[in-house]
């Protein structure tokens, strides 16, 4: 068995192995966990007052919804070629792939400021009602750890453009590839949730 | 890796791009259009949910390749997620 | 500031002594001091756990929605029980602080004395005493004179320390980012902290951060004795301070054996 240090986590007898770090992975688990707990929330809240629920979502906008995923989804792409290009140490296209994947990613920004500022502009806050709450809350904490991914990803740019690409970039790359996929990953489920349950 | 390795990974990417953005305009034309009753659009969309999250963790996530413990802590949530949301949206239908 | 910055660096810092190698009742006693500093963290929170929660009626909170008349009446009839209770957790909340320190120690041998990053654990740690000594003296206050306070006013007692309490949560924060990070950087072929516990340490550094929904509801899982801000950001903290220490315990005896050798 390789035991590989800080950088990279155990490969396995049969060669498997986790993406990047295996720390943090141990946070991206917890962070599913965390919003499966809010998924079941929701949920359990909805069976109390399916009709409030119901109506109450009509008032989101299933195209900004699909918007939101699919600048997501492409984000996630771009970021996924990235990765791939560092494998190959092929840093001109690293960084140009995770300029595109940056780009793509802060699209999501505008569109959740404009449909938040739409929202409340037509009188929907945090306090109108529990399914208001539940909007606000899980999409905020969403748009939170896309801010914190926007960061790495930034982090993982300049990085890109002052070190090598070897082995230590390798693993810091892949790591932030994971935490920006797990971005990706919640909202594929809060769109159904949040926007299609009517 | 081979050069033909890597133009593979570099495909699979694409595809995996081109399954997900296709399943999420389905769905969203399904649901918007009301082609089909709201109820029958939200199943779709949360089988959709479960595929599309499967592709990402498998393939984005590389958990493919990962110890199977993890991959399957993951599959296990991506089902449990739509599987429980779906649940619950029909008990209260 | 930068005087007490130095203070505590020192603190950090083992004098030159300590790592002479020589055998002595001297150094031994440093390391079970070290120890005990460290053992500090567990027992504030089992104290914690029985005198401000269970006799402190914390496990959970009152609900906010209740009527004043319910928390009034409650600091009339358990007095005695809340003065108790929270004249002993009182007394012991600067053991966290002492557990800071136990903890900034080990850091030294990991980051060096001089990183930010001990100061940042240290202070933080330190600073996480201020909010719980402040409210436990608002609940004795409640508790020490109710017959003569209108209920309205006791209830604010009540609220204004659950409030303080929930939203100095970012100085806990930063001392939990502080140790992730440094442990983080351990360049030994085995490591003192396992990485899977630094980064569930920065995973509730900003998982405290959804506390900052608590004063704008007051029932539902994100008021104050709620589901996420009470009983998910609790149990993940107060979960996190056996785990450490006992990890940082076994650590220390490594030290101690490297070190004297």
């Amino acid at each position: 068995m390789t035991e590989l240090t800080w950088a990279g986590s155990r490969v396995t007898d049969s060669g498997r192995r986790l993406p990047g770090d295996a720390g943090v992975w141990v946070f991206i688990f917890a962070d599913t966990m965390a919003f499966g707990l809010f998924f079941l929330l929701f949920s359990r809240g909805r069976m109390g007052s399916p009709s409030l629920y119901r109506d109450s979502a009509q008032h989101l906008s299933v195209g900004l919804g699909v918007l939101n995923t699919l600048i997501l989804l492409t984000s996630g792409a771009l970021m996924a070629l990235a990765v791939e290009a560092a494998r190959r140490n092929e840093r001109r296209l690293v960084q140009r792939f995770m300029a595109g994947a940056i780009g793509v990613g802060l699209c999501f920004a505008v569109t959740k400021v404009f449909e938040y500022s739409g929202k409340i502009k037509a009188g929907f806050t945090l306090l109108t009602n529990d399914f208001f709450m539940y909007y606000y809350v899980l999409t905020g904490v969403h748009f939170l750890h896309f801010v914190i991914g926007i960061v790495v990803l930034l982090i993982l740019s300049a990085k890109a453009r002052n070190d090598a690409i070897d082995a230590h970039f390798r693993v810091w790359i892949e790591s932030g590839a994971s935490y920006w996929h797990m971005v990706d990953l919640l909202w594929i489920m809060l769109f159904p949730l949040l926007y299609l349950q009517r | 890796m081979t050069a033909r390795r890597h133009s593979d990974a570099r495909s699979l990417v694409i595809r995996v791009w081109a399954l997900l953005a296709g399943a999420t305009l389905v769905v969203g034309w399904l649901a918007e259009g009301r082609h089909v009753e709201p109820r029958v659009a939200l199943t779709v969309a949360l089988a959709v949910a479960a595929f599309k999250a499967r592709l990402v963790l498998l393939h984005y996530m590389e958990l493919r390749h990962a110890p199977l413990g993890w991959r399957l802590a993951f599959e296990a949530w991506a089902l449990a997620a739509a599987g429980g949301i779906l649940a619950a949206y029909w008990a209260a239908a | 500031m930068s005087i007490a910055s130095d203070h505590l660096n020192n603190l950090a810092r083992p004098r030159s002594g300590a790592t002479a190698g020589a055998s002595s009742t001297q150094d031994s006693r440093e390391y079970a001091v070290w120890r005990l500093c460290l053992w500090a963290g567990p027992v504030f929170m089992a104290v914690f756990i029985v005198f401000w929660g269970v006799m402190g009626h914390n496990i959970p909170p009152w609900n906010a929605d209740l009527p004043a008349a319910t928390i009034a009446n409650w600091f009339r009839t358990e007095a005695n029980t809340i003065r108790l209770g929270m004249v002993v957790a009182m007394t012991t909340a600067p053991l966290y602080c002492v557990w800071g320190l136990g903890i900034g120690r080990v850091m030294t041998r990991v980051v060096g004395r001089d990183s930010l990053l001990i100061d940042l654990q240290v202070w933080g740690a330190g600073l996480t005493v201020i909010p719980v000594l402040v409210t436990t003296s608002f609940w004795l206050t409640g508790a020490y004179r109710p017959e003569a306070l209108p209920d309205a006013m006791l209830q604010m007692l009540y609220d204004m320390a659950w409030l303080l309490i929930d939203l100095a949560y970012f100085t806990t924060s930063i001392q939990l980012f502080a140790v992730g990070a440094a442990f983080l950087k351990d360049r030994r072929a085995q490591r003192l902290v396992p990485k899977w516990l630094s980064w569930y340490a920065i995973w509730v550094g900003f998982m405290f951060i959804a506390e900052c929904l608590m004063p704008f509801f007051k029932t539902g899982p994100f008021a104050r004795d709620g589901v996420l801000n009470y009983w998910i950001e609790f149990t993940i903290w107060f979960v996190w301070c056996p785990s450490l220490t006992f990890v940082l315990l076994r650590a220390v005896r490594r030290i101690e054996a490297e070190e004297r050798t």
